[in-house]
């Protein structure tokens, strides 16, 4: 269930201006292309859209995985009031974990599969707090429950357990060190329904009983509706709208949201199939104007010239010159 | 009401899984098998979309593949157009392979990328070497990439996949698939390694070429959101079997298996502020190669039953139409 208030944490990350650019022998592609957006604490945010919109390249950003030729060629993220951009990779080392760690899509492969994982939690808390082992094993177990995962099976091999409990202790790994935002790119999405109702289930309660901020990077809107309490949505290294999940579900203001919800399947109802004419544009060399304006039933002339800037009003942030309309 | 195209009756693949030779000396351990399909029992309809769903695991895939024979069957029987297409020879089955046709999930490993798409799709003709000329294997080419909505077909037919996008290398597959003329298309994920927005196109494109060409089509699927939109009738399968089977909007708006309606109701929604029901299963779907005794089901069902460890229920018929396989 998402919940209509909005918790009132302070802002726990803030992202402004933020760019990153793939420099290849093509050209450059503008995977992330100046966006802002904020992340407060305890809140849970979504952050969607297709292939290729550059909601993975933000999240690697933010942990500075980047691969050579992503460049941030500017913006902050600012996390605790420090920039992250900027830390040195000594920093950045101590920062990962402790401040910000990520579950990836098909985290469960990345287990290493000749260690019990009990062993490859307790390594993970040394590495980053001295303390006895054995305590270190008394917070893995302690985890490792709260996963829903008995503790008879933490001295298990990864190959002895199934998906949907390898992609809980990956979840419970990312939990190890309590860090205030965790980052969860396409959590659920190799995993079966009914596994994936397991996870969703684990994220509600840990936004109960926790302090948790929680970044869920998906394609699958219909999970977000399930969990988020905001919903950011992106195309083409831009953020078309950002909204409270009810309200972007009920009265999605810009036509690529619109259309994406409306193609989304349900099981409730009779839907017509519907879907989105063309294809995401090449970013290398991205249309004129507003980027989704080939693909766009409310196009203008307007669209064509000029890039609608993001504009907020009372929460609900929109890139449409036409929001109004729609 | 529409006539029989394919039926299975009492389908079964079980893979081998070798004790090996050691093993076998030191603890007389023999060969165990997986049950990957259990005894399945079929009927598609002309001109119908069929929608076979479940997690992964279930044997969803591996029925596909046994009507496409590129499984052996252990047991069991394929029956097509009135005909036992199981026990054909290889020569004789090729006919009917033209008829069936089969489309996969991953449009990104599917199509290769040392050939154009013109060629890719002319492969099959020659493959079957139903073409008197190569006019008219350029003209049933154009034809097919027409058919799919990739226009101008003249200039997609000149280019290479890597240059196409996944909804259009999906297209790609169809048209392949359709340039045979088939009766029946099987579908296995068709949509699945898509963006939600070109989802759509897929999925419309099938329904089109149904009303279009009257083609039966298959749809294997795990998401069943996608059956309840484009399927009449679904059989839902759970380890080897199909536990309910019917018109995809009873099943899915009223399911009556345990396992259906758990499944129904953990489907996520794109919508906010619904109250549903949730069923929430614990544990997981148990290995195909030890199934549980009794009902395959009883183990996570939450109405189990002592009879239901002992006795398989049987798929039954229930006053609206549809079979269900529960002692319930």
């Amino acid at each position: 269930m998402s919940s209509s208030q909005i918790p009132g944490g302070q802002p726990l990350l803030k992202v402004s201006g933020l760019k990153v650019y793939y420099h290849i022998s093509q050209g450059v592609v503008k995977a992330v292309d100046d966006i802002d957006f904020t992340v407060n604490c305890g809140e849970f945010v979504g952050l969607s859209g297709e292939s290729g919109c550059g909601k993975t390249t933000t999240a690697m950003t933010l942990l500075k995985i980047l691969p050579r030729e992503g460049v941030i060629e500017g913006g902050q993220a600012l996390f605790n009031n420090r920039d992250i951009l900027s830390l040195k990779k000594k920093e950045i080392n101590a920062f990962r974990w402790q401040e910000i760690s990520m579950v990836f899509q098909g985290a469960m492969n990345s287990l290493n599969p000749v260690h019990r994982v009990i062993n490859q939690m307790i390594n993970a808390i040394l590495i980053h707090e001295k303390m006895p082992r054995e305590k270190a094993k008394e917070i893995a177990l302690e985890l490792i429950e709260s996963v829903g995962i008995e503790r008879s099976r933490a001295t298990a091999y990864p190959h002895e357990l199934s998906g949907g409990m390898k992609q809980r202790l990956m979840i419970a790994l990312a939990l190890v060190l309590h860090p205030p935002l965790v980052i969860a790119d396409e959590p659920t999405t190799a995993l079966d329904v009914m596994i994936q109702a397991q996870i969703l289930d684990l994220f509600k309660q840990l936004r109960q009983r926790t302090s948790l901020s929680l970044l869920i990077i998906t394609h699958d809107l219909s999970v977000l509706a399930e969990t988020c309490d905001k919903i950011i949505i992106m195309y083409a290294g831009k953020i078309v709208e950002e909204a409270p999940t009810e309200i972007l579900f009920n009265e999605p203001a810009h036509p690529y949201t619109k259309k994406l919800i409306s193609s989304f399947p349900s099981i409730l109802a009779d839907k017509e199939i519907d879907f989105i004419p063309g294809n995401p544009p090449d970013l290398i060399d991205p249309p004129a104007g507003c980027n989704f304006h080939p693909r766009c039933d409310y196009v203008i002339d307007r669209c064509r010239a000029e890039s609608p800037p993001l504009v907020d009003e009372g929460g609900h942030r929109v890139a449409c010159f036409r929001r109004n309309e729609i | 009401m529409a006539e029989g195209i394919l039926e299975t009756r009492n389908l079964k693949k079980w893979f081998t899984v070798r004790a090996g030779f050691l093993a076998s000396l030191v603890s007389k351990k023999s060969d165990s098998y997986i049950r990957a399909v259990d005894g399945v029992d079929l009927e598609i309809k002309q001109g119908e979309i069929f929608a076979i769903a479940g997690e992964s695991g279930c044997g969803k895939t591996t029925i596909a593949r046994l009507i496409m024979r590129l499984e052996t069957l252990t047991d069991g029987e394929i029956w097509f157009e009135g005909e036992k297409i199981s026990v054909l020879n290889e020569s004789k089955f090729k006919e009917y392979r033209r008829r069936i046709q089969m489309i996969f999930q991953d449009p990104y490993g599917s199509l290769s990328n040392n050939m154009t798409i013109g060629e890719i799709v002319a492969e099959p003709l020659k493959i079957h070497n139903v073409y008197t000329s190569l006019s008219e294997v350029e003209e049933r080419v154009l034809a097919a990439l027409e058919d799919v909505g990739l226009r101008p077909a003249e200039e997609f037919a000149t280019r290479i996949p890597h240059e196409l996008s996944g909804g259009q290398r999906q297209r790609v597959a169809v048209a392949a698939a359709l340039v045979l003329d088939p009766v029946l298309l099987i579908a296995d994920e068709p949509v699945s390694m898509l963006d939600v927005s070109m989802r759509g196109q897929i999925l419309q494109l099938l329904l089109e070429l149904r009303k279009k060409k009257g083609i039966t089509l298959v749809l294997i699927t795990h998401n069943l959101a996608v059956a309840r939109q484009m399927a009449d009738r679904i059989a839902i399968a759970y380890l080897g079997r199909v536990v309910e089977t019917g018109v995809t909007k009873d099943i899915i708006d009223n399911p009556s298996h345990p396992y259906t309606k758990a499944l129904v109701s953990v489907v996520p929604v794109p919508e906010t502020g619904v109250q549903r029901e949730r069923l929430l299963l614990t544990g997981e779907i148990p290995s195909p190669i030890d199934i549980p005794t009794g009902c395959r089901f009883h183990t996570r069902c939450p109405f189990a039953k002592d009879k239901c460890s002992v006795e398989e229920p049987e798929l039954k018929e229930m006053p609206d139409g549809r079979q269900v396989a529960c002692h319930e």
